[in-house]
């Protein structure tokens, strides 16, 4: 059974390059859905089974920390692990995210970069 | 012109363009703050200090740089993932650029990037000093990357 893996990211260039990535990295891929900003996002999540959230921060409509909060406040959503990917600089909204118990890959990213958090996310065996 | 930024500054693109494309740079020390062609992406910083930063791509370089980024051959590339790709890069250098200069404590606002006119950039020149400038040559044409600190 592949992991359904939900893309939130308003760059549809990057959200491309991560499915290539994830793609690459040999995790089993169930389906992957893809939004542009946070609030289209939630809406995924209330749509469909998801197991693991990619998630940029800096995105028109809805953050992805404001995304982040909703999702901590709900009791169906708030164990779904989450990996953001961003060009986050600053360490106190990194740690922000961290707090909320998100992994953090910061932009530009190796596909090494991405199977290793990824598969340490979610504990499975494979990553270096 | 600030020759330790204009390091960062080539730097920091040098990377980006390798980690997100797969794409190899050398700086090219023949630059201008005039620019005649390009496609030029600029995205705002506000924090403790303001300012922009700004890529101009030679056209033939962004279907590669799409390209690659994206995992599709060259001929299926639309214009508008084209202009989505170098302003995702722009916004990549900024969010990069910013903790090598003021430090990771800095905190920053990062407005979303947009595609301007060369006309708008040479304007913008005009108006501010840009504070480093880098070009960068690759196989597919030139990149020259501005770095604005208007306070």
């Amino acid at each position: 059974m592949g992991m359904n893996i939900l893309i939130v990211d308003d760059s549809k260039v990057m959200r491309q390059m991560i499915i290539k990535t994830l793609k690459m990295s040999g995790l089993p891929l169930g389906e992957i859905h893809q939004a542009s900003n946070g609030a289209e996002g939630f809406e995924s999540l209330k749509a469909h089974w998801i197991d693991l959230v990619i998630l940029d921060i800096n995105m028109p409509v809805m953050t992805g920390e404001e995304m982040m909060n909703q999702m901590r406040q709900q009791k169906e959503y708030s164990d779904i692990p989450v990996i953001v990917i961003s060009t986050e600089g600053s360490s106190t909204r990194i740690q922000r995210m961290e707090q909320l118990g998100a992994r953090f890959v910061h932009k530009p990213f190796s596909p090494e970069k991405i199977r290793d958090v990824v598969y340490a996310t979610l504990n499975l065996e494979g990553g270096s | 012109m600030n020759e330790e930024l204009c390091e960062i500054l080539y730097d920091v693109t040098g990377d980006a363009l390798e980690k997100l494309a797969f794409m190899f740079s050398q700086r090219d020390n023949a630059v201008s703050s005039h620019e005649a062609d390009g496609v030029v992406a600029l995205v705002t910083f506000e924090g403790p200090a303001t300012g922009q930063v700004v890529a101009v791509a030679e056209k033939t370089t962004l279907q590669e740089l799409t390209g690659n980024m994206m995992g599709i051959d060259n001929g299926d590339i639309s214009w508008e993932d084209q202009k989505d790709a170098l302003k995702e890069t722009v916004n990549i250098l900024c969010g990069n650029l910013l903790p090598r200069i003021f430090g990771s404590d800095a905190i920053f606002s990062i407005q979303a990037p947009t595609v301007i006119t060369t006309s708008e950039l040479n304007a913008l020149c005009a108006m501010h000093q840009p504070s480093a400038i880098v070009r960068l040559n690759l196989d597919e044409g030139y990149w020259t990357v501005y770095y604005f600190q208007n306070s």
